[in-house]
């Protein structure tokens, strides 16, 4: 199976496709890029 | 339902981008006005004296879905959007992030007492809400969702265990709905009777933590009572927390094995790992991440935030995509459970807070 067969079917399944988003905003959350961001993104909901 | 569901992603992929982006910037929209919503709600029960908003923001989100859902079915704009509502993805997304914020680590270190009292109420209510719900016939994935809402956490758990048993949006909706309605007058009247009985700080604390479903009237009912009710309350409720993902671990492996096994067909490793869902190697990952301490407090508030974010998304979406019949297909079964239930988990954790924090002061 070529890479962007693994990549079409990785987007298309929702639980790999949230798998993938939600551990890159962990990462990047985790390299302290998405600390700090003004509203509206963490400025609620606390 | 496999290939029912394939279906739905693949057209969902399909669909033109202008579709998925207009879905998506609503949803957006939507979730700030909830926030904007929430925070007034927040600071009229701040007003009342109550620290922090009983009233959860997933019910607001979800009310907020329901009002567009029909506008949207008015103007006959529904099926644009509906590409980008994508309630699956926000839930899923939202439980990958919830991971780091159950850390064991913490809960360890904040006494034995509260893991004590979490496994024993988290096993006896799950079995308890389980077979009564089966003695009324509710859908497999219905007993799920409520088993384990009921028993663990609420909110976050219903839809831990709606992910992790493809349960139906309305099923996510009715549970949410009674645990967030059940656990306002469990709030303001749990002190009270605490009070009334002459319990200590400690055994109050924890028979809310053990009881109550949702993390904020717990805190607001440890609040109620004192400071030292409110930080037992909030350890034990976090003990609670650490059973999300071995829930939603142990019901998909149960569903893949057999509830949705075909005759006497034997279930393959590659058929359980194909059906397996994969976002909760996340949530277990991003757990075992922040026990290690792996993030910082700035970084796990953020990814609380996040998690929050994403929920709202989720809830707005469940509100667009209902329609109201089907909740009303759903009858007065669930609810009797439901209710039974919380008195079988109210009545159980005065008896194990009193033995463990009380008569064995662990």
């Amino acid at each position: 199976m070529g890479t962007s067969k693994i990549l079409k079917q990785a987007v298309q399944s929702e639980d790999w496709l949230a798998l993938i988003i939600g551990l890159a905003l962990a990462l990047l959350t985790g390299l302290g890029l998405l600390i700090n961001i003004p509203w509206p993104v963490f400025g609620w909901l606390k | 339902m496999t290939t029912a569901k394939s279906t739905v992603q693949h057209a969902a992929s399909r669909s033109p981008v202008w579709q998925i982006v207009a879905g998506l910037g609503l949803v957006f929209v939507l979730a700030v006005l909830v926030a904007e919503l929430d925070t007034g709600i927040a600071a009229w029960f701040k007003g009342l004296g109550v620290s922090r908003n009983p009233l959860e923001y997933p019910l607001t989100a979800a009310v907020v879905g329901l009002l567009a859902n029909w506008i949207l079915r008015r103007t006959k704009t529904h099926a644009f959007v509906k590409p980008g509502v994508r309630t699956e993805l926000f839930l899923k997304i939202g439980l990958v992030l919830l991971g780091a914020r159950v850390s064991l680590g913490e809960i360890m270190s904040k006494g034995l007492g509260g893991l004590a009292q979490a496994v024993i109420m988290v096993c006896a209510v799950f079995f308890f809400t389980w077979w009564l719900a089966g003695k009324f016939k509710l859908a497999a994935t219905l007993k799920a969702v409520m088993a384990t809402a009921v028993s663990i956490c609420g909110v976050s758990a219903a839809i831990a265990a709606a992910g992790a048993v493809l349960a139906k949006k309305e099923e996510v909706t009715y549970v949410t709905a009674l645990v967030i309605i059940t656990a306002l007058p469990m709030m303001v009247l749990m002190p009270w009777i605490a009070q009334a009985i002459g319990l200590s700080p400690t055994v109050a604390g924890a028979w809310f933590g053990g009881n109550i479903d949702t993390t904020a009237a717990v805190v607001g009912a440890g609040t109620m009572f004192g400071p030292e009710a409110q930080a037992v309350a909030a350890v034990v409720k976090m003990a609670q927390n650490v059973f999300i993902g071995v829930a939603a671990f142990l019901l998909a492996l149960y569903f893949v094995t057999t509830v949705e096994r075909k005759g006497n067909e034997k279930p393959s490793a590659a058929v359980i790992w194909q059906r397996f869902p994969k976002f909760v190697i996340g949530f277990v990952l991003l757990s075992v991440l922040a026990s290690l301490g792996v993030f910082d407090a700035d970084a796990l508030k953020a990814l609380d935030g996040l998690s929050k974010w994403a929920f709202t998304f989720a809830f707005i979406a469940i509100g667009i995509d209902l329609a109201l019949g089907d909740l009303r297909g759903l009858g007065w079964k669930p609810f009797f459970v439901y209710m039974a239930a919380t008195v079988f988990n109210t009545v159980l954790a005065l008896g194990v807070s009193t033995v463990i924090f009380g008569a064995l002061g662990l």
